[in-house]
Formats: structure tokens, C-alpha cells, sequence
């Protein structure tokens, strides 16, 4: 199977601090690969290093499509199929849902032009159930609708790969229910994506691979029924001799 | 339909602007209306940095004067056509937006401020420096008049430059208007509200900032040429810290940001400060004063009030 983004033994140092230790995965196409690990793991860093918002590795490659992207600019790598999300509900609070939208259609595509397609806005916004009331302000919308909105604005330039920082983070169980159910119907238009999540049952609901880092390093990689109960994730977890 | 609604009050503007000159014809009030559309024109053109995109640009100031000074120096020392010195105002002021938005690159905030502010100032050593081309601090006398055929646009109580500047205005109005929806006006919000969110979709900080530093310096530098024909005369004043309080005032009292506020604020402090002109001191205080109170009550400015008066939150996005 096609393999779209790879990390290959990327490694970042924040001063003594060895945030992401030699790491490489690989998200092969249509599939939903999942990231876990306990607080400070670096994964997020790796979202960042992988996106190159704001930090770019130290050594190592990230290969998007099979090239080479580590020393890209940000937006070239947001503009060659790499959309993210972020772990705070990021949206452009002085802007409608629709406008936000159409900052995603207007620069996220490959084209230097900034043109908005309309029908592909009003899509991405039916697919994360917010086409009801476009022209509302955005900062008006509940925890979940920024959420949607978020994602929204990330899939409406139908990029190669979606990275999603969290989007459980800070649910009730009916709104994760809710967020299980809209990415499983993305995720069964094609759309490839890597998931962060402290939420375990979401990453068990919807990745088919995963991987665990722990102080930066990854710790095992495979089918999240294997990984959720090896003995390394659980003491990553709880902690030495828990897996006793 | 929405549509219509926003475009509705466009011709309703015109007319305003069209009749005001025939209601109020006497001298003095002609000045005011002329010098309230030119202050509005140059608080427009500095809201599209300072509002809409969030940059602390203090170097429209300097792009007001080196307009001003082109048009002056062209007038006097070649033969050139006054109205060609408009638009080759526009292109030097945009050159001159090319170094000033060197800081903008890679400092933020406050930063940006203080360089630009440096930029603007560094003009007036350039204009004192090049004494025989800019009349250094005597500044350059007797330009020629504009006129449009054989009448001079000071006739009539200067009504010609009433009209010119009121065309200005309206052209100003309906540009910025027409950015402040547009893809790129959105993507300056976008920047504004939150820069690596807007970087991961695609939007170039650096490439939009420069666009509508340009566009801001563009409308700045006709607005100075327009100074100049007004007056007749230009000196470094156009670089100093009078003009740059003035327009700060205007901006902020109408409300940064909005599309409209800042010709209300032009309005309002031309008017106050005309008022208060025998008042010395107490008139900086009370045009200070006024702005605080404004500010404190409603701190979108005098835009915001009137949003929060006419519907709760309307926006529009026909």
C-alpha cells in the first residue's frame, strides 16, 4: 500500500531535552493511524516537526508523498496536502463559520491564486453537520461545533493527509460519540489521517494502525487492540511494574 | 436581495456627499468638508494596516509625505501635467512601502511600531538632507493650482477640490469596503485573530501584510499629493507628529477595524478640533478626553456603537 507521509528517524532537542528521539512512522494511504502516549511524549512536537509549525527537526526526513518536506516552509507543506489541527479549538474568531471555511478553499489549495470554491465549502461544512448557519460568528459556537468547524476548514482543500491534535480533548461522552461518528464518515470518503488522542476508546474506535511514544521515542507500533495491552504501554502509562 | 441591502446606502452616500457642498457655502465650512475628506481618505487608507491587519504601521504618516513631496517637487521642476503627479504620488509611496515593510518581516507587535515610526521620522531628515531638491526646511512654495480646463480648482470657494477630494473619498470608501470582504481582507483577519492557524492553511503572513501595505501606501500617497495642491506649498509638518495624532484620533474614535469608522472619526475630531480652535491646550485635552470616553463606553469605537444601535450582529456573506 501506498505510503504518504513518513517520518524517518526525525529527532528534536529543546536544550538538554530530547523532545522526539529518532521516531519514524509511516501512514499509508486511505488508512487512520493513531498516536498515544502519556503527557509529554512528544507528540504533539511531532505533529509540530511534521507540519514544520513552528519547528523544524534537527535531523532525520519527513517524506510527504516520497519527498522530502523537513525543510519546507510551513505553508508549502500546508499547501502540498498536509492540513492539521491543533490541540486548543483554533478558529478565526473574528470571522463566520462560512468565511473561515473559505480561508481553507482560498490558500489551501496547490495554486498560487487565492480563489474560493463555494460548492466545496458548502460541502465541507455539510460534512461536519455546520451547514445550517454559515453566516454565524464563529466565535459563538460551542466546543464541538469549533471542533467541526476546525476540521471543516482543513478538509475543504481535500488534503492528502489530515493530522488531528486531540479533537477529543475536553468532550463529554455524547459529543466524543458524536466526533467518532463524523470521522468515521470522512474517514470513509478516502481521507487519510493521523490522530493524536489521550482518549483511548477513539483511537480503538477508528485507527487500524498506531503507535505509542514514550519520552519521545516510540515504543510499539500495530493494531490498537495489540498496543493497548502490551505490557510497554502500560507502564509507559502507570508507570514500572504495572503491567505485573 | 442581500445584496441590494448592502449596497443600498452606496448612492444615498454620493448624494450626502454631492449636496453637502451646496448646503454649507461658506468658506470655512468648504475648507472643513474639503479637509474632512481628505482625513478621511489617509484614516481608510491606515485602518487597512493598523485595523484590519493588526500591523503597528506608524509609517503611513511618512507615506502621506513622500506623496506629498512628489507631487511638490514634479509641480515645481518639470513641466509634468499637476493631475499625473495623483497617481505617480501613489507608485513613489508604494516604493516607499517596499523599505518600510523590511521591519515587518521579521519583527512583531510593538516592534514594528517603533521602526516604522523611525522610518517615518528618517524622511524628514531626507527632505532637510536634499535641500535643493525638497526647499529643505522652507519647505517648497508656489505649486500650481490644479485646474480643470481653464478654471482653477479653487474657484468657487474651492469647490473644485471639495468635489476632487469627496471622489477620492468615495473611491476610498467603496476600495476598502469591497478588501474587507474579499479573500485577501478575511485572510488579514484570519492572520490577525491567529498567524500559525492561518499559516497551516496556506495563507502567507508576509506575502498578504505587504499586499495591503502597498494598497494602504498607494491611497496615502494621493492623499498627499491632494495636501499639497490644497495648500499649495509642502514642508516636513506633513511627517509630524500633528498629522500622526490627528489620524490616530480619527481612527480610533471611529473604531480600527471597521470599514466606516474612520470617517465618522474624521468627522468628529475635524469638527471638535475646528471648535475648540481658540482653546489652546484644552483643545488636545478635550479631543483626548472625548476619545477616552468614547473608548471606555464602547471600545470598537463609534462604529461599534452604532453596530450595537442599528442590529445586535449582522454579517453578511452574500
Amino acid at each position: 500500500m501506498t505510503v504518504l507521509l513518513a517520518a524517518e528517524q526525525v529527532t528534536k532537542s529543546f536544550g538538554s531535552l530530547r523532545a522526539v528521539d529518532g521516531v519514524s512512522i509511516e501512514v499509508r494511504q486511505g488508512e487512520v493511524f493513531g498516536l498515544a502516549g502519556p503527557n509529554g511524549a512528544g507528540k504533539s512536537t511531532l505533529f509540530n516537526l511534521l507540519t514544520g509549525i513552528p519547528i523544524r527537526p534537527d535531523s532525520g526526513r519527513v517524506l510527504l508523498r516520497g519527498r522530502e518536506v523537513q525543510h519546507r516552509s510551513p505553508r508549502w507543506i500546508a499547501k502540498a496536502g498536509l492540513k492539521r489541527t491543533f490541540q486548543t479549538e483554533a478558529v478565526f474568531e473574528s470571522l463566520t463559520v462560512l468565511e473561515n471555511v473559505r480561508i481553507g478553499s482560498a490558500y489551501g489549495g496547490a495554486g498560487r491564486a487565492a480563489r474560493w470554491n463555494r460548492a466545496s465549502c458548502a460541502e465541507a461544512l455539510e460534512q461536519v453537520e455546520l451547514g445550517g448557519d454559515p453566516g454565524r460568528p464563529a466565535d459563538e459556537l460551542s466546543l464541538i461545533d469549533r471542533k467541526r468547524l476546525m476540521i471543516a476548514c482543513a478538509l475543504v482543500s481535500r488534503p492528502s493527509v489530515l493530522l488531528l491534535d486531540e479533537p477529543a480533548a475536553g468532550l463529554d461522552p455524547a459529543d466524543q460519540d458524536a466526533l467518532i461518528r463524523l470521522l468515521t464518515r470522512i474517514h470513509a470518503t478516502g481521507t487519510t489521517m493521523v490522530i493524536i488522542e489521550h482518549v483511548l476508546s477513539v483511537l480503538e474506535a477508528l485507527a487500524d494502525r498506531m503507535s505509542v511514544l514514550d519520552s519521545g521515542r516510540v515504543i510499539v507500533t500495530g493494531a490498537p487492540a495489540d498496543v493497548l495491552t502490551d505490557a510497554r504501554v502500560v507502564e509507559a502509562y502507570l508507570g514500572p511494574g504495572a503491567a505485573r | 436581495m442581500a445584496n441590494l441591502r448592502t449596497w443600498a446606502g452606496w448612492p444615498a452616500y454620493a448624494i450626502v456627499l454631492a449636496v453637502l457642498p451646496l448646503v454649507l457655502t461658506d468658506p470655512h465650512s468648504r475648507l472643513l468638508l474639503i479637509l474632512i475628506t481628505m482625513y478621511g481618505m489617509l484614516a481608510l487608507s491606515w485602518n487597512l494596516t493598523l485595523g484590519f491587519a493588526g500591523i503597528f504601521n506608524f509609517a503611513q504618516i511618512g507615506f502621506f509625505g513622500i506623496g506629498a513631496y512628489t507631487a511638490g517637487i514634479l509641480a515645481t521642476q518639470t513641466g509634468i501635467d499637476p493631475w499625473l503627479t495623483l497617481p505617480i504620488s501613489a507608485v513613489s509611496a508604494v516604493l516607499a512601502s517596499l523599505v518600510a515593510f523590511l521591519p515587518v518581516l521579521r519583527l512583531r507587535g510593538i516592534y514594528v511600531g517603533l521602526a516604522t515610526y523611525v522610518f517615518s521620522q528618517l524622511c524628514i531628515y531626507l527632505v532637510l538632507g536634499q535641500a535643493g531638491l525638497t526647499g529643505g526646511a522652507g519647505g517648497i512654495v508656489g505649486i500650481p493650482r490644479l485646474t480643470l480646463g481653464e478654471t482653477s480648482l479653487r474657484a468657487d470657494g474651492r469647490i473644485g477640490y471639495y468635489f476632487l477630494g469627496a471622489a477620492l473619498l468615495f473611491a476610498t470608501t467603496l476600495l476598502v469596503r469591497l478588501i474587507s470582504r474579499s479573500t485577501l481582507g478575511l485572510s488579514l483577519l484570519a492572520i490577525r485573530d491567529n498567524e500559525a492557524l492561518a499559516t497551516s492553511r496556506g495563507v502567507s503572513r508576509v506575502r498578504q501584510h505587504l499586499i495591503i501595505f502597498m494598497i494602504g501606501a498607494a491611497l496615502a500617497g494621493v492623499a498627499g499629493a491632494f495636501n499639497t495642491y490644497l495648500n499649495g506649498v509642502v514642508s516636513t509638518d506633513v511627517f509630524g507628529f500633528g498629522y500622526l495624532t490627528l489620524l490616530l484620533s480619527m481612527i480610533f474614535l471611529g473604531g480600527s477595524g471597521s470599514v466606516y469608522g474612520p470617517i465618522a472619526g474624521a468627522v468628529v475630531v475635524t469638527l471638535v478640533t475646528d471648535a475648540l480652535q481658540d482653546a489652546g491646550a484644552w483643545r488636545d485635552v478635550t479631543v483626548a478626553l472625548l476619545i477616552l470616553v468614547v473608548l471606555w463606553i464602547a471600545p470598537k469605537g463609534l462604529a461599534g456603537l452604532a453596530r450595537r444601535a442599528i442590529a445586535p450582529r449582522v454579517k453578511e456573506n452574500a
